[in-house]
């Protein structure tokens, strides 16, 4: 049996959903490749490299929003759009989730492209910058 | 003249003559010859002997005193060679004290020497290790530093952060972002 590669498996399911094929039926074919192969550890790996195919293509990108309080509509949209102009993808999917560590602001990244500006990494920019030989 | 006709002359010699003048004859003569018998056993012999024994004791006075002077001389000759050894001994002795001083004094100046360039080895070690301590306190004080402000202001901000405050904080960055 010829195995097929993650990247390869990626790119097909990419290309059926392309076609219209629906996720359903692409992601069956896709855990069937995977359960044949013995492979079943890797769906989160294959997941993230279809996330990296779609954005690639300007299909779609996949956009995990994390903050430390809940997010409304309108920032959302506001995140939606930043997304789609940064990466020039024609639809944006949008996974927020909520960490308190955080303390405060927001943390946004996609297959491609990501930015930290929670306060928790200021804080932890300045204590670096303290810490820092020369800088006190 | 035999003895006894001797004897008889004297007993018959008068009163006059050697009798005038108080002596008897025949006494003198007997005396005389006993001292002549006597003088001729003395001659005979222990006169010799006598002679022969001060000679001998004379050869050993004189030997005993050819060996004295002998033995004065030796004893002379010793003290001049014992002074003579006793100078050497004191020149060789002066040498080596003064050798050995020399060669103390450049052990010393060696000893002082490395001694001092062992101190400044210590020295430099010991300036070396000070600084290194000194900026890993200075280090560790950073940390601690940085630690303590972060937590400080992460514990001010949870404070007085509000939800509204950090959409306007999150709006914020994302504008900054779009420029």
């Amino acid at each position: 049996m010829i195995k097929i590669s993650r990247r390869q498996l990626s790119h097909y399911a990419v290309e059926q959903l392309q076609i219209g094929v629906a996720p359903r039926t692409v992601a069956r074919l896709i855990v069937a490749e995977l359960a044949a192969s013995n492979r079943l550890g890797q769906a989160d790996q294959l997941v993230s490299d279809i996330y990296y195919e779609l954005e690639r293509r300007k299909l779609v990108a996949v956009t995990t929003l994390t903050s430390a309080t809940r997010l409304d509509d309108i920032l959302k949209n506001d995140v939606k759009k930043l997304i789609k102009k940064i990466t020039g993808v024609d639809k944006t999917i949008v996974l927020d989730e909520l960490d308190d560590s955080l303390i405060g602001g927001i943390a946004v990244s996609t297959a491609t492209y990501s930015f930290d500006m929670t306060i928790k990494k200021t804080l932890e920019d300045l204590r670096q910058e303290i810490s820092a030989d020369g800088k006190i | 003249m035999r003895y006894d006709q001797v004897i008889n002359f004297a007993a018959e010699t008068p009163a006059g003559g050697i009798g005038a003048l108080g002596l008897n004859v025949k006494s003198f003569i007997f005396q005389l010859i006993t001292f002549l018998i006597v003088l001729w056993i003395l001659r005979r012999y222990v006169f010799p002997k006598l002679v022969a024994s001060l000679e001998q004791r004379r050869q050993v006075l004189e030997q005993s005193l050819i060996q004295a002077k002998q033995t004065e001389d030796a004893l002379k000759a010793a003290h001049l060679s014992a002074s003579e050894l006793l100078k050497k001994a004191q020149h060789q002795a002066d040498l080596t004290l003064a050798e050995t001083e020399k060669k103390a004094q450049a052990l010393l100046r060696e000893a002082e020497s490395k001694g001092a360039v062992q101190a400044e080895r210590i020295l430099a070690e010991a300036h070396k290790a000070t600084e290194l301590e000194r900026l890993r306190l200075k280090r560790e004080l950073k940390h601690e530093l940085g630690d303590l402000v972060v937590a400080a202001t992460e514990k001010i901000l949870r404070q007085k952060l509000t939800s509204a405050h950090d959409k306007a904080l999150i709006r914020q960055n994302l504008k900054e972002v779009t420029r």
